[in-house]
């Protein structure tokens, strides 16, 4: 078992097969050998850690994505499928969907990673700038003049 | 594989329902980091119409500075290069990266401009797919010939005006191979409607294979396939569609060597009438392949029956074949056979036979898959079976009744909205034996004999052995039969069955629904 201490200093101990998901965990525990030191992240939350550890759980069996795999994946080829538990997983509110991201980001889960990126790709296709502004709470910082100016730059490629 | 029912509206309006109020905190976009941002744009312009991702890129490009800072400086974002006006632009911002080449013939820039400006960057393609009329075949060829040492993907189809698909030919070859056949990582090839020799470079180490509407006069020509898919041995996608032999002549002392793809995952063969059966015995497929064909006969020659030219021998190599339990055959509203062999071991179905286009489908299928493709399924499922003329109904139904006899292994057989004709006559083939292990029968909306189905039942075998039933309390091996929307069967009818074994009767609009989602049209048409 692994023991993990969160940044608002809350402890969990999961099995050694989840943890291992994030390769910044594996790479720790390979370090330090066999120990009973808990890990410290002081990046992640209790909440976020909660999610991220509900998803590693999920996936525990699954096969790690390796460096070869990593290095030829081509993202031009990658779709934003998403299978449907990690659809169910990943409807969470808009605060806890960043958070997310970042935890999978700093955890290196690059699988985790994946899905959040793809749910926030799939929330901006086909929307405006304006409402694309308005989902995240984005502030326009552009003067209207630079907005002019981007847009007869881009004129090329206003919506065919 | 898990598949994608997400519905971003759906998602969004419950995130804009619990986003941060405005102002009150930093938006969350802000704490991302940039290489995340750029994932997000990845993945945004991922799935979007390949002539529109320029468009996409700019909508996001509007949102903040931060946006906008990013997406201009990430070339990776700009490597689609699209037969667009602005295709210059695109190609600036690409950078020095691989570049994807598309060519849709819809978007405004001609061929030859559209190749001038990218072939200069020739040497960053990895992705080529060109789409052209036919007329224009000779200049697409003429505008590839240099070597493409990163290519790994190429795609030409040519079209006629009215979209649809041109044949090319091996006799009007012009020696211009697509870029000189100096392409050393290709991987994926697509051609249609473009002949190449079968000893250019282009055909080998493929992983992926399509090759559609060539017609061949040169001879051996399976000799010729079977070499080229040899260059290829990891081959995972093989698929053949509309090549025609023009003359056929083989020498007779050449013989074809079997090619094993042992890491293929597909096999489709579309169009290829008998010329399929003179391929197959020569491939072996592992167990795990799917292998589709579709056909579309149109000539008597075509039929496989011994009265006509040709008769298909079984396919020993198709290692797919071994677990299918279960066969289907429906018919579609276009009046397509459509024959399924499942197996308990794969979501996919393993065999795929879709035959369309002649006066008698259905013996055509029969015949072509008794006598080439060796299974021993135990369940048998009729669906939708109308021959529509008389001669055609006499001669499916004496194929029928000969092609069940051929399964003495069917445990279970299911007949779902076919002609009262088809029916009858598998009661009485069932009644004289044809099927001694028939456990259970299903009879749906169809129109059939109360008394032949009593006959049937009480003429049972024992479970036991073969000996025939003798009293209703005998053990049967028909164990089981259930009747859903059958009107012609009469409740003293289901009382008579019921001493012998166990019957179900299932309301019309139970089995109407069961039956679509089976993937079947819904019809009540014999039960009326």
């Amino acid at each position: 078992m692994v023991n993990l201490v969160t940044s608002d200093n809350e402890s969990f101990t999961v099995e050694k097969a989840v943890a291992s998901r994030s390769v910044l965990i594996k790479n720790m525990l390979e370090d330090v050998g066999e120990s009973d030191q808990p890990i410290p992240l002081p990046n992640v939350t209790a909440s976020v850690l909660k999610k991220v550890l509900e998803y590693c759980d999920h996936h525990k069996n699954e096969p790690m994505p390796t460096s070869e795999d990593l290095a030829a994946e081509d993202t031009r080829k990658r779709t934003t499928d998403i299978g449907e538990w990690d659809q169910k997983f990943i409807q969470v509110d808009q605060e806890m969907l960043f958070e997310i991201i970042l935890a999978a980001n700093y955890l290196d889960i690059k699988p985790l990673l994946d899905v959040g990126c793809k749910t926030v790709a799939n929330m901006i296709k086909g929307k405006t700038p304006e409402e694309i502004r308005k989902l995240f709470n984005i502030v326009n910082d552009f003067t209207p003049e630079e907005e002019a100016q981007i847009k007869k730059e881009n004129e090329w490629a206003e919506d065919r | 594989m898990e598949s994608n029912n997400f519905h971003p509206a759906n998602l969004d309006k419950h995130l804009e329902g619990t986003s941060r109020p405005r102002d009150l905190h930093l938006p969350p976009t802000s704490d991302l980091p940039t290489e995340i941002l750029i994932l997000i744009f990845h993945y945004a312009e991922r799935d979007t119409p390949a002539h529109l991702i320029d468009s996409t890129l700019h909508s996001l490009i509007r949102v903040s500075r931060r946006w906008k800072e990013i997406i201009m400086d990430t070339p990776s974002l700009w490597t689609t290069i699209c037969d667009v006006p602005h295709a210059d632009k695109l190609i600036n911002r690409s950078g020095s990266l691989p570049l994807r080449i598309l060519r849709t013939a819809k978007r405004g820039l001609g061929l030859s401009e559209y190749i001038s400006l990218v072939s200069p960057h020739v040497e960053r393609w990895d992705s080529c797919e060109l789409r052209g009329l036919g007329s224009e075949r000779q200049e697409i060829l003429a505008l590839l010939q240099t070597p493409a040492p990163a290519l790994e993907s190429l795609t030409i189809s040519l079209y006629r005006g009215d979209g649809s698909s041109v044949l090319d030919c091996d006799q009007a070859f012009s020696s211009m191979i697509p870029f000189m056949d100096a392409t050393p990582r290709l991987r994926e090839l697509i051609l249609n409607g473009v002949f190449v020799p079968w000893d250019s470079a282009l055909l080998t180490n493929l992983t992926r294979l399509h090759l559609g509407y060539v017609e061949y006069y040169q001879s051996d020509l399976v000799w010729l396939l079977l070499g080229a898919l040899r260059a290829s041995p990891c081959l995972e996608y093989l698929c053949l569609e509309s090549l025609d032999v023009a003359m056929w002549s083989e020498s007779l002392n050449i013989i074809p060597l079997p090619v094993q793809l042992a890491h293929l995952q597909s096999l489709r063969m579309q169009q290829l009438q008998w010329l399929q059966h003179d391929i197959l015995p020569y491939l072996t497929i592992p167990p795990s392949s799917q292998l589709e064909l579709c056909v579309r006969v149109q000539r008597e020659r075509d039929m496989p029956h011994p009265e006509y030219t040709y008769s298909p021998q079984p396919h020993p190599g198709l290692q797919n074949l071994v677990g299918i339990t279960h066969l289907s055959i429906y018919v579609d509203e276009e009046m397509c056979y459509h024959t399924i062999g499942r197996s308990p071991e794969s979501d996919a179905p393993p065999f795929i036979f879709e035959a369309q286009g002649m006066r008698d489908p259905l013996t055509y299928t029969l015949l072509t898959i008794q006598s080439a493709f060796p299974m021993s399924f135990e369940t048998f499922v009729l669906s939708h079976i109308n021959p529509q003329d008389n001669k055609a109904r006499v001669h499916a139904i004496t194929s029928l009744i000969e092609f069940i006899g051929g399964y003495p292994l069917i445990r279970m057989l299911e007949v779902d909205s076919c002609h009262p004709a088809v029916t009858d006559a598998l009661l009485r083939a069932l009644t004289s034996r044809l099927c001694p292990r028939l456990e259970e029968l299903h009879i749906s909306r169809c129109s059939i004999d109360g008394l032949g189905l009593v006959e049937l039942v009480k003429a049972g075998f024992r479970a036991d052995g073969a000996e025939e039933c003798t009293s209703p309390s005998d053990t049967r091996c028909l164990r089981r039969v259930s009747l859903a929307g059958c009107l012609s069967i009469s409740q003293e009818t289901v009382s008579v069955l019921r001493e012998y074994l166990a019957v179900e009767v299932e309301e019309d609009e139970n089995i109407a629904t069961r039956s679509t989602s089976r993937g079947h049209r819904k019809s009540d048409r014999w039960t009326s």
